[in-house]
């Protein structure tokens, strides 16, 4: 048992004195959860605040009278919190040259004639007032533009009627989310947790791993370790024991960020959440070895892992939910172990994402996990080197 | 310059290059990875098919008409709340719309940030079309939308994402490409080995990064192909202006990288930092999604991301946004003799006698 | 009477079509320094690697003192101290470190310090792994090889690469080694190594054992006494019946030996036949035997060729 322990501290202080594993390991994750909480924080709360696009607005005539209820509801949607910059032209051809070249994502001109037409139409109910809008065809944030000022402008339309009609209904609108429970708001940061923390583990057994163990095969190190007492079980369990460790050790990191800097709320320390890491960390370390099983070299293992860790990251729905990809990239989102280990995270949360039950959630990294130990196990020598 | 230096120099990179197991995933097969990823994350399922809804109702009142003629959805009707419900949490069905005459109850899923902007789109659309039709309001304000192209080609959803990767596949190449002979050739001797030979250091510079060009000609290549295939682009390619900011991108990738070696004296590092700034720009740089949904702090950070930059000049040469020829010149420019200027320092630097 | 450390019999190995090991037997004796000889690839480490256990012979025995113990048994492992012919070890974790590492799997064993000291390691004792030189690499996995005060030794071309300096110093180990009364294997393909340090000398080519014993019974066994080198000066042809001198061998370029018994008769037959042939002689040189002299007569070829 000393030498098992003494062999795994070794290991241990090897592997963490190694920029690259802490690179991998603790700070690109921890990076990687700073940007996108601060690129997708504020989308996924709904929050407006700081969305702002670009509107460009030529007037072919000043509006006065009936007019200026344009006027209002333009400088509205301008104002501060509103969801529009505008800036207005003396004319429709260096408006339409600034929408081609990005300083404007929408223009909206308002037309001679408008103020009689409004006239009309306010006062005696008769005709309407069209106005024109001018977008960049595929653009996203034209295109965006576009709805929200077309929104926009239906709403004014009813409040138009509400005021001209004393019997108006209103038509209520309440939001159902089905994903998560009633009375929890969707925190964008607590729902990326899993997915970060599933990063940690995956950089430690999809890349330290592997490599760790075929980088010792090559180099001649695993040669000279089996000229010692060191039993291959005693190696084998110190290697995973170290993994386990530099995983622990990212997670408490993310856990102390999460809770200081994202205040993440305290479903994080629901015991079923923890076992729920401590699952993903066996499914993953094991998924660590049969990658080691397949790749004879150094190269090939560094090539995989990256693959199946970019994969894994993005079509396993650690940062985005990915059920409504198209069949011909959803069954590889089915495939992987990733899409039900963050799930049977985030339903420790009080989330429900994916259409998946909890016994698959179990059962399929459990097969995996199977699956890839008895690889590793048949192909054990050969990874060790043994003769 | 001697070329006949030059040419065993350049064929020696080149087949150095390509066999290089490692080389050959991250430049030219890992963007193909990002292309397929992404292109389905950010442009949807290449806008062909619409989002589905799922209705349920139980007044007088049909609004499936309604909600039709948006054209953005395909309803369809479920016989109970329950089954509706079922629908939405099972993802069959994006939206889940429940009428009951007087209201409207909107069911979804959270945590999808793609389809988070079609949700409340939806949301307000169906409730203001419901609203009007059931006070037979009549449109006062009607906004005609005008579309109109920003380039050569009426582009799409698709067009703009893919030009997206083929900046970051510029920027993959180049700046990784100089990290692996400034860096990694530095550390093992094979710049000293050089150093030794008569071999001038413009020579070495133009052999190894002609190399790298290919590569990054390849890729785009190869990414242009898959896309015409996958995502049905319509790009109208200029191919000298394309050659032109290809050249001049990837130069002004390769600064970047460089600037990263000058920093960081060990490759790994070198690297690291690569990978950090290349997720960095990615997400800040205006290519996958709007600037506009960034927080304003973000938003100023995006403006000094050169890929920024060379998103702009792939559109341009691809025919989807036109820059003015000013722009277009400044830009290839700067990022030219950025390249430039750091290839020949650094090429002195470390292959001149010191 | 000394014991029998290592008993090797029948032993082969074969890879493929290749023999890299063909039907060798010998015994290591408690105390002795044993080295194996023999040009690259003549299956030296391939025999000591299954000694040390790391590869299975396909036939033949290897067995450990008197229990008559497998490489693979722990006793053997306790008791054996290895260094491979390619030093590789933790890059990030120093000397000492890598000292207390290794003599930690073991039950018993000397203390890294003494051990640093003894292979002049002091001033590197916090360096990583990583940082160190090549001559310095070797040092270190010679300490690494004593962790455990083993009784026997393994020396894989302990020397290879190492400047003159550093290869006398790594000598002058191996010889304090063999005063502590450690059984020594020791590969090399340097003969001045052989000569210098080993008791016994087993000559290893394509696989099999081609000559073995002290260095004294090697040199006999090729009935030479003496051995005249010269040199033909000039850029001319030699004449092919110069050449047809009993005991000539060529050595390399214009430079050529003859065995002799009798070097004053050789001398003058030397002499007399150049002057016939009007042919000048130059670097004449009377010399003894040695290990590469007795590789040339059994194989024909130099050990460094």
């Amino acid at each position: 048992m000393s030498r098992m322990l003494k062999f795994t501290s070794g290991l241990f202080k090897n592997e963490i004195r190694e920029f690259q594993v802490m690179f991998w390991s603790f700070i690109f994750p921890l990076i990687l959860y700073f940007i996108l909480t601060s690129v997708f924080g504020g989308m996924a709360s709904g929050n407006s605040q700081g969305i702002s696009f670009n509107l460009g607005i030529v007037k072919e005539e000043n509006l006065t009278g009936f007019g200026r209820v344009l006027d209002e509801v333009l400088g509205s949607i301008s104002s501060h919190g509103g969801p529009f910059v505008q800036r207005e032209y003396g004319n429709l051809d260096e408006a339409l040259e600034d929408l081609k070249n990005g300083k404007q994502d929408i223009v909206l001109v308002i037309p001679k004639g408008t103020n009689a037409k409004m006239t009309g139409s306010l006062m005696l109910q008769v005709g309407d007032v069209p106005l024109r809008m001018h977008y960049i065809s595929g653009k996203e944030s034209s295109s965006i533009a576009a709805n929200i000022l077309g929104e926009i402008m239906n709403e004014v339309n009813l409040e138009i009627k509400k005021r001209q009609e004393e019997n108006y209904i209103d038509i209520a609108s309440t939001n159902n989310v089905v994903s998560a429970k009633q009375e929890k708001g969707f925190d964008y940061n607590e729902y990326i947790f899993p997915g970060v923390a599933l990063m940690m583990i995956l950089s430690v057994s999809l890349f330290n791993s592997p490599i760790g163990l075929i980088q010792y095969r090559v180099s001649g190190t695993n040669k000279k370790l089996y000229t010692t007492p060191l039993k291959p079980l005693e190696y084998f369990s110190a290697h995973f024991v170290k993994l386990v460790f530099t995983m622990l050790m990212s997670l408490v990191l993310l856990y102390i960020i999460a809770l200081t800097v994202y205040r993440v709320q305290g479903t994080i320390f629901d015991p079923r959440f923890i076992l729920s890491l401590l699952y993903s960390m066996l499914v993953s370390v094991s998924f660590g070895l049969m990658v080691a099983s397949f790749a004879k070299k150094l190269s090939t293992a560094t090539v995989v892992g990256q693959s199946l860790y970019q994969v894994m990251m993005f079509m396993g729905g650690l940062y985005f939910p990915v059920f409504d990809l198209p069949w011909g990239l959803r069954w590889i989102v089915y495939l992987l172990p990733t899409t039900y280990l963050v799930e049977l995270s985030r339903r420790f949360m009080g989330y429900t994402i994916a259409p998946i039950s909890m016994t698959w959630l179990i059962v399929v990294p459990l097969i995996w996990m199977i699956f890839s130990v008895s690889v590793f196990a048949l192909n054990f020598r050969k990874v060790m080197g043994y003769e | 310059m001697s070329k006949s230096k030059l040419k065993p120099m350049f064929i020696a990179f080149a087949k150095e290059a390509f066999r290089n197991k490692l080389e050959v995933f991250f430049t030219l097969f890992f963007p193909m990875l990002f292309l397929i990823l992404f292109g389905f994350f950010f442009s949807g399922s290449g806008g062909y098919s619409k989002s589905k809804l799922g209705l349920f109702q139980s007044g007088t009142m049909d609004i499936k008409p309604i909600i039709e003629e948006s054209g953005a959805w395909s309803v369809t009707i479920y016989e109970t709340r329950d089954k509706l419900l079922e629908a939405v949490s099972g993802g069959e069905v994006l939206l889940g719309v429940t009428f009951d005459g007087t209201g409207i109850e909107y069911s979804y899923r959270e945590g999808d940030l793609s389809q988070r902007s079609t949700i409340t789109m939806a949301q307000s659309s169906i409730s203001a079309a419901v609203e009007k039709r059931i006070n037979d309001a009549k449109t006062v304000i009607v906004l005609e939308k005008i579309p109109e192209t920003a380039g050569r080609t009426t582009a799409t959803d698709a067009d703009y994402t893919m030009s997206g990767v083929i900046a970051i596949s510029i920027l993959s190449a180049g700046m990784f490409s100089v990290i692996s002979v400034f860096g990694r050739y530095r550390k093992r001797g094979v710049l000293k080995r050089f150093k030794i030979t008569p071999v001038k250091p413009m020579t070495f510079i133009l052999g190894s990064t002609l190399t790298r060009f290919l590569v990054s000609f390849v890729s785009i290549l190869l990414i242009i192909l898959v896309s015409k295939l996958l995502f049905k682009t319509t790009f109208q390619i200029d191919w000298p202006i394309f050659l032109i900011s290809v050249i001049s991108s990837t130069l002004g990738m390769m600064a970047l990288g460089l600037f990263l070696t000058l920093i960081f004296k060990n490759p790994e590092t070198a690297d690291s930092a690569a990978s950090i700034l290349m997720v960095i720009m990615i997400f800040l740089a205006g290519i996958y999604f709007p600037l506009a949904f960034l927080p304003d702090y973000l938003r100023v950070v995006s403006m000094f991301m050169p890929v920024k930059y060379v998103g702009e000049l792939m559109r341009h040469s691809l025919g989807i946004e036109l820059l003015p020829v000013m722009n277009f010149v400044l830009i290839n420019l700067v990022l030219s003799l950025c390249g430039i200027a750091l290839l020949y320092f650094t090429g002195r630097r470390y292959l001149k006698a010191s | 009477m000394p014991k029998t450390v290592i008993d090797v019999r029948n032993l082969k190995k074969h890879y493929g079509e290749t023999k890299a090991v063909d039907d060798i037997s010998f015994q290591l004796m408690e105390g002795e320094v044993l080295a194996i000889l023999g040009p690259n690839g003549a299956g030296k480490t391939t025999t000591v690697e299954m000694l040390e256990g790391l590869r299975k012979p396909d036939s033949g025995a290897v067995e450990y003192f008197e229990e008559k113990l497998p490489p693979s048994s722990d006793r053997v492992k306790e008791e054996i101290g290895v260094q491979l012919q390619s030093s590789s070890f933790f890059e990030y974790l120093s000397v000492k470190e890598t000292l207390d590492l290794f003599r930690g799997l073991y039950t018993k064993g000397v203390s890294s310090d003494e051990l640093i000291e003894e292979v002049s390691l002091d001033e590197k004792k916090k360096t990583y792994t990583k940082n160190l030189s090549g001559g310095q690499l070797q040092r270190l996995a010679v300490a690494v090889s004593l962790v455990n005060d083993p009784k026997v030794v393994f020396l894989d071309e302990p020397t290879t690469g190492l400047d003159p300096q550093a290869r006398r110093m790594l000598w002058e180990t191996v010889l304090n080694l063999k005063k502590r009364q450690k059984t020594i294997i020791l590969t090399t393909h340097y003969m001045e190594e052989a000569e210098h340090l080993a008791d016994r000398i087993i000559i290893m080519d394509h696989g099999k054992i081609i000559s073995r014993g002290t260095l004294d019974e090697l040199i006999a066994s090729i009935e030479t006494k003496d051995i005249v080198s010269f040199r033909v000066k000039g850029e001319e042809e030699i004449p092919q019946e110069f050449l047809q001198m009993e005991g000539l061998k060529h050595v390399e370029n214009r430079t050529y030996a003859v065995t002799t018994k009798d070097v004053e008769r050789t001398l003058g037959r030397l002499f007399e036949r150049s002057k016939k042939f009007e042919i000048l002689l130059d670097d004449v040189t009377i010399r003894k035997p040695n290990l590469e002299d007795v590789f040339i007569t059994l194989t024909g070829r130099k050990l460094r060729d």
